[in-house]
């Protein structure tokens, strides 16, 4: 009798490959940095403290197990490998607590548009009324990341549905990234979202080194938001649905996740309350809580034993760093060609993470000039980036047929 | 019809920038008609709702 076994967890490692060892250990060091880090609020606390927690999970709670015929080492969360053995998914879904959370809600994208939902319903679209030329030159050119990662990754020597997959990254959207690579490529899904995520959660401390490209006497500006004319709800209810309807004919293959943000948001124009109140909160919550968690537990050792993950890793960073700049450069531009003062700090705002790079863009302002209030004018440019994006990740899903290589 | 990644991406870029213009044209043709109401009069002024009594 080997004492070890009644430590399981411990008990393991004598099974296992040195370098797996080594991978369960490191994982689960990154896991509690996470967490460390949610704690102090350097990364976004909302997914990365479950995504943390999830992680020590698998990585050090495993076990042997026996399913069916088999005995494996294997945990009691999720077993992502086991889609297409009916049989054996059933016997996971008995087993595994979180297989049916991955089944029913990961692999068909589910869980991205109830994040959207979400969104939409605590999306402000007033500044990208106000403002739609403005909103969405900047939008554009913020999704520089997303355009040029593709041939850079099809250059570093990943598959076109791969390259398509981590430039939407650049994008900084992670529902959008979410769905996007479980339609194009279904195996590196998980690495690409964890990516995008982690990413995401360093754009708040990342971003605003990358503004200070922008001369401060710039960075200073302020701009009179009195001047922001006022957009009725009826307007706005209209522009959800004839936008909806538009992008539905052109992108069938990504009309789950508009459908899901243009409800939330025709949800809140429509002054629903006890809907807005639902999708806001509980929906909205409930679904961010259990992505970071099954995700997580999605990141078992042989994740980072790929060598593609490091390819990954340098091309989120290339994706969200040109994103970055071209917004820059958007507002640079728009900043010579508006007739209003106009702080290009707003393009870091078309980087489409709602609301983060809208508050990294006001936090870079206010450091420079406390009277510089651009938060009303950055959530237009932002919104504009989340529909961009969905369009670009629309053209990506529908056309990969055309890449050539 | 196959194209190089970089010819792709621009095309991509390219559609996602007509749909955006599009985009911004259905905001603007939105909040044009949504103001010409807006100032348009509620009812015209009937000839019997000016008060007072012909007879």
């Amino acid at each position: 009798m080997n004492i070890l076994e009644f430590f399981q967890g411990i008990y393991t490692f004598t099974l296992n490959e040195p370098e797996i060892v080594i991978g369960r250990l490191f994982l689960v060091a990154l896991g509690i940095l996470f967490i460390y880090l949610s704690y102090k609020k350097v990364l976004e606390a909302l997914i990365m403290l479950p995504l943390g927690i999830g992680m020590i999970a698998v990585n050090a709670g495993l076990m042997v197990m026996e399913v069916g015929e088999y005995t494996e080492v294997g945990n009691l969360f999720v077993n992502p490998l086991v889609t297409n053995n009916v049989e054996l998914l059933m016997e996971y879904l008995q087993i595994d607590f979180l297989q049916p959370i991955y089944t029913y809600t990961f692999s068909n994208g589910l869980i991205a548009c109830l994040v959207f939902m979400g969104i939409g319903a605590i999306t402000d679209i007033d500044i990208l009324l106000a403002r739609p030329g403005m909103s969405m030159f900047l939008a554009m050119f913020a999704e520089l990341g997303t355009i040029l990662t593709l041939p850079i990754a099809m250059g570093m020597g990943l598959l076109s549905n791969e390259a398509a997959s981590i430039a939407l990254v650049g994008g900084a959207d992670g529902p959008m990234v979410l769905y996007g690579s479980l339609m194009m490529a279904k195996d590196l899904f998980v690495p690409i979202t964890v990516v995008a995520y982690v990413y995401l959660g360093v754009c708040y401390a990342g971003y605003p080194f990358l503004a200070r490209i922008i001369p401060r006497r710039m960075r200073e500006t302020e701009m009179n938001w009195k001047t922001i004319p006022k957009v009725s709800a009826g307007a706005k209810f209209a522009f959800c649905i004839a936008t909806f309807t538009l992008l539905a004919f052109l992108f069938p293959v990504a009309t789950p996740l508009f459908a899901s943000f243009f409800l939330g948001l025709a949800i809140k124009e429509a002054g629903i309350t006890r809907f807005v109140e639902f999708l806001s909160g509980p929906l909205l919550y409930g679904a961010t809580l259990f992505l970071g968690f099954t995700l997580g537990a999605l990141l078992g050792v042989d994740i980072i034993l790929d060598t593609v993950v490091l390819k990954l890793l340098v091309l989120g960073v290339i994706a969200l760093t040109l994103s970055g700049l071209g917004g820059i450069i958007g507002g640079l531009i728009f900043r010579k060609i508006s007739k209003e003062p106009f702080n290009p700090l707003l393009g870091i705002a078309a980087v489409s993470c709602v609301p983060t790079t809208a508050k990294v863009a006001q936090k870079c302002a206010i450091q420079v000039n406390k009277k510089a209030m651009i938060l009303p004018f950055a959530m237009g440019p932002c919104v504009g980036g989340v529909i961009t994006t969905a369009i670009i990740t629309g053209v990506y899903i529908s056309g990969l047929k055309f890449i050539s290589g | 019809m196959e194209l190089h990644p970089f010819l792709f991406a621009l095309l991509a870029y390219g559609i996602a920038a007509v749909i955006a213009v599009c985009v911004t044209f259905i905001v603007k043709i939105i909040s044009h008609t949504v103001q010409r109401k807006k100032a348009a009069p509620a009812e015209p002024p009937q000839a019997g709702d000016k008060g007072g009594s012909n007879a």
